[in-house]
């Protein structure tokens, strides 16, 4: 275990099996999280990047199955940790945040209730020390009279302010690790913004390591240390933000950034890039590169291909059949970054 | 729904449309689904059977279900050891009525009594949601008023006191439980003409000026039929019971017709040493209002899936 | 809120006037209560004489106000043919009824929302088809008939419980059965139906995120939510439990106000009838009103409304 790292997924691998056969949703993912580290994952809906986060928490439905070479959390293999082990680590080292603020929470119990049950949970049974705890994360994540709030339910909230619970919910214990389930989407952009700075903010205060979900590249571009662009199940490119953001090798890469507004560059009523085409169907034998249909640069070599990342150092590594050189001078020739 | 089941059910739904290209026909697509709906199935089987036996009850029934034969009483059906009677299966009643006989006529009185029940209530009920539900304001408040006023009534004592007032026979058994349990086609129908009157064909329909009836008939009413159809399997079964009940108490259909209800009535008093005489009428009754309820019940299932 | 339980309150009453009204003159216009109260032997001039007497001769809606004004001050009139105040027949027996029809939705309740829990937790189990195949049976089995069923066998047969009565608690457990079972199919589906929703909402995913004992998730989380529209179904069946105890006082000789109601009609005692008619509207009524105040309580959402 190197120094720092909280998190290490190696060919993590989740299997749904449906009526037309079995699904594919997540193919092999592997990254590592360190103290104080922010991991994106970024991709489209249906690239498995929920689907990844409910695998690390253990909170997969039923019917799926998780299978992996390596999960060592703390330094330790959680690969065939019970529901009862698991339970114990959610919530207290681990934590999560959900996209859904406003059903997130429980209808029919008080904000104070469901906070102060994690720590009563993970912690022990002092109800005095749980409320304090609640009161002074309510207060760190910006709540206002926080002592009064605890007597309130989830209905008499904004969205906003219950994203801010449930983030104070997912501290309650201090955890080591943090994912965050595009924690943002279903906000107001304004409020987007300021739910994003203060998870940063916290991030850093506390030295979590934190897995933040997207797929909106411009979040990661103020958050990431590291992306991880995932498609159809499967890592296409990764590396630091700033390298892959400077340099992306990846033709899927290079889409995305195309889809977001640069301030300065993209001028007034210019058309923005898209991706076109859809997610492919992950039921099946798959095999190749599965983002060839949509590609512009495809080639029959590519329904062949080997999962082989190509490995630029720094970290950077993406997997096409395509050389460096080849994309490189492309991108030259082209005049863009 | 969470954001991965939403996922996951898309993934889905993408395989589900591959399959449908290969389908050949919407028809033999509902046919499957009938055919793979066993409730529906079973249900429609016995159904079918018990409608054909009270059609054709001149034909089966042994003996005339009113020819009393005072020197056969109470004789015991075949499975008994002594003093059976090869001529009446099912045994007699204690005037020497052949059972089967009464029994197989039984399910003509229970038919008609479930099949004019749904109608006259399903008439009432049906007027009165479709109204309420596309009218909305004042009317809908008027016809909510009396759809409670109506919950608020013991059904059961006042169809008794109905019957006490009226006299009792088929007739007035029919028209009072069919003034009666029109409550949840009303229901049904008030919410379901709500949400069609907010469709947008039937939107465009008003816009373009078509008459309040024909939206009604045209637009609205195909939308509620299969819900209708569902009301009126629940509505028939309770029909059944609620008239069986009645006239066990005496309350109901008069003797010598051959009611299962009544006929549990007139055994009761023999409920120790021939049991057979309850258990007979009753399992007829379960059986056909298992039949109509797993018929209901299925033809639910095949539609909401068509609609899906 | 308070406005709108004072609009409640006034349209449930309004329901209690219109129902007392239909069932008075139901039961005025089609037979001559006179007659009921003379008997056979009775005169023309006696029957003249009665309706003097009893004020038949006034126009209906002036009896009915009569009638409705004693009512609501507790008088609902003296018995035809047992010549006692209709009200103290009825306290007399009300409290059997009101135990019967406890202690038949509790039953319901005790059977159904475990099954369906656990029907719900594991759809398309053993467990799951077993309470559908008890619902399906259920729904379809006529009450009475259950009823006899349980008098054959456990009281003749078996000779387990006693078959008729109202002295001992043994006399209440084969009606309340039979009472109770009716409701099961109902609220055993909407509890597995409200407790597969909520098992797949975003909130319990949360429970489950915060790491709480399974126990704590299903318990505390889930069945709460889950069950609050079976209670209020489980109101409106207590509702119906007690108009239907009709048929189940009088098959096991229970003598509640259902059995009473069943008496007053084979004698054409129409006062204890409408009384008894009135019982059950207002039982109804007010349970109604209550099941929604018990879900505003239980689901905060409701009262801000």
């Amino acid at each position: 275990m190197a120094s720092g790292v909280i998190l290490e997924v190696e060919n993590l691998r989740v299997d749904i099996p449906v009526a037309a056969g079995m699904l594919h949703p997540v193919r092999g993912i592997g990254f590592s999280v360190s103290r104080g580290e922010t991991l994106c994952i970024v991709g489209e809906s249906g690239c498995g990047k929920s689907l990844t986060s409910l695998a690390i928490m253990g909170l997969l439905p039923k019917t799926a199955q998780r299978t992996a070479d390596r999960m060592d959390f703390l330094g330790r293999d959680i690969r065939h940790l019970g529901e009862r082990e698991m339970a114990r680590q959610r919530g207290g080292s681990m934590s999560m945040i959900f996209q859904e603020p406003m059903t997130s929470l429980n209808p029919s119990y008080t904000i104070g209730n469901q906070l102060a049950e994690v720590h009563l949970r993970h912690v022990g049974q002092n109800r005095t020390a749980a409320r304090d705890r609640a009161v002074f994360l309510l207060e760190k994540v910006g709540i206002s009279a926080a002592a009064s709030r605890l007597g309130q339910y989830p209905h008499q909230l904004s969205g906003g302010q219950r994203q801010r619970v449930m983030i104070a919910m997912a501290l309650m214990c201090g955890p080591e690790l943090i994912i965050a389930d595009e924690p943002t989407t279903a906000l107001d952009v304004t409020i987007q913004a300021q739910i994003l700075h203060l998870l940063a903010e916290l991030q850093r205060e506390f030295q979590m390591g934190m897995i933040l979900i997207t797929h909106d590249l411009g979040i990661v571009a103020r958050v990431a240390d590291k992306v991880q662009v995932m498609y159809a199940g499967k890592t296409v490119e990764e590396g630091p933000c700033e390298t892959v953001f400077d340099a992306p090798m990846h033709p899927y890469t290079q889409g995305l950034l195309r889809c977001i507004p640069i301030p300065g560059l993209t001028r007034r009523g210019e058309r923005l890039g898209s991706v076109p085409g859809i997610v492919p169907n992950l039921v099946g034998t798959l095999s190749g590169c599965m983002f060839r249909n949509r590609c512009d640069h495809a080639r029959d070599a590519c329904a062949n291909m080997r999962d082989e990342p190509t490995h630029m150092g720094d970290g950077h590594a993406y997997t096409c059949l395509r050389a460096p050189e080849e994309i490189l001078g492309e991108r030259q020739a082209a005049g863009t970054p | 729904m969470t954001n991965t089941n939403a996922t996951i059910s898309l993934m889905f739904r993408q395989q589900q449309t591959a399959e449908d290209i290969l389908e050949p026909s919407p028809w033999s697509k509902l046919r499957r689904r009938i055919l793979g709906n066993h409730s529906f199935l079973i249900g429609a089987v016995i159904l079918v059977v018990i409608v054909a036996v009270a059609i054709l009850a001149p034909l089966l029934a042994p003996h005339d279900p009113y020819d009393q034969d005072l020197t056969k009483r109470l004789t015991n059906p075949f499975w008994h050891e002594k003093k059976i009677d090869p001529d009446h299966a099912l045994g007699t009643d204690k005037v020497g009525r052949d059972y089967l006989s009464r029994l197989i006529y039984g399910s003509q009185i229970s038919l008609l009594i479930g099949f004019s029940t749904m109608l006259i209530s399903g008439v009432i009920g049906t007027v009165l949601g479709v109204t309420a539900g596309y009218f909305g304001g004042r009317v809908d408040m008027v016809v909510n008023f009396i759809i409670n006023t109506r919950l608020a009534m013991p059904v059961f004592l006042v169809a008794m006191a109905a019957v006490v007032a009226f006299g009792a026979s088929l007739t007035v058994v029919i028209l009072v439980l069919g003034l009666f349990l029109w409550d949840r086609f009303a229901v049904v129908m008030r919410s379901i003409t709500m949400q069609a009157r907010d469709l947008d064909y039937v939107k465009a329909a008003r816009a373009m000026g078509c008459s309040t009836p024909y939206i009604i008939v045209r637009e609205i009413f195909p939308n509620v039929l299969s819900s209708l159809t569902v009301v009126a399997t629940v509505e028939m079964a309770n029909a059944i019971l609620l008239e069986a009940a009645l006239s066990f108490l005496g309350f109901g259909v008069q003797a010598p017709t051959p009611s299962w209800g009544l006929m549990l009535n007139e055994g009761r008093e023999y409920m120790f040493f021939s049991p057979w005489l309850l258990a007979l009428p009753g399992v007829c009754l379960f059986l056909l209002v298992l039949a109509i309820n797993l018929f209901g019940d299925g033809l639910r299932d095949v539609t909401l899936e068509r609609e899906r | 809120m308070p406005a709108y339980t004072l609009k409640r309150t006034f349209v449930a009453f309004l329901i209690l006037i219109v129902v007392s009204g239909l069932t008075f003159s139901l039961s005025h216009l089609s037979a001559d209560p006179a007659l009921t109260i003379g008997g056979e032997q009775a005169s023309e001039e006696d029957i003249q004489a009665i309706r003097k007497l009893y004020g038949f001769d006034r126009p209906i809606y002036v009896q009915y106000f009569d009638w409705l004004g004693r009512a609501l001050a507790g008088d609902f009139g003296e018995s035809y043919h047992y010549k006692q105040r209709v009200f103290d027949m009825i306290s007399e027996r009300i409290g059997r009824t009101m135990l019967l029809g406890t202690l038949a939705i509790l039953f319901a309740l005790a059977v159904s929302i475990p099954l369906g829990t656990l029907a719900a937790m594991r759809p398309n189990s053993i467990i799951d088809r077993i309470a559908l195949f008890i619902a399906v049976l259920g729904q379809a089995l006529p009450t009475f008939w259950f009823a006899l069923m349980m008098i054959i066998v456990f009281g003749v047969w078996w000779r387990w419980l006693p078959i008729s009565g109202h002295t001992q608690w043994a006399n209440y457990v084969m009606p309340t059965i039979a009472l109770g079972y009716y409701a099961t199919p109902a609220l055993m589906r909407l509890t597995r139906a409200g407790m597969i929703e909520v098992l797949a909402s975003d909130y319990i995913r949360t429970a489950r995120a915060k790491g709480l004992s399974p126990a704590s998730v299903l318990f505390k989380h889930a069945l709460r939510n889950a069950i609050i529209p079976v209670v209020a179904l489980a109101a409106v069946w207590f509702g119906f439990m007690l108009g239907g105890s009709i048929v189940i006082e009088t098959i096991f000789n229970l003598k509640g106000i259902g059995w009473l109601s069943y008496d007053a009609l084979l004698r054409s005692d129409l006062p204890v009838v409408q009384a008894i008619v009135l019982v059950f509207a207002s039982f109804y009524v007010v349970l109604t009103l209550l099941a929604d105040l018990l879900n505003a309580y239980l689901d905060p959402r409701i009262s801000v409304r």
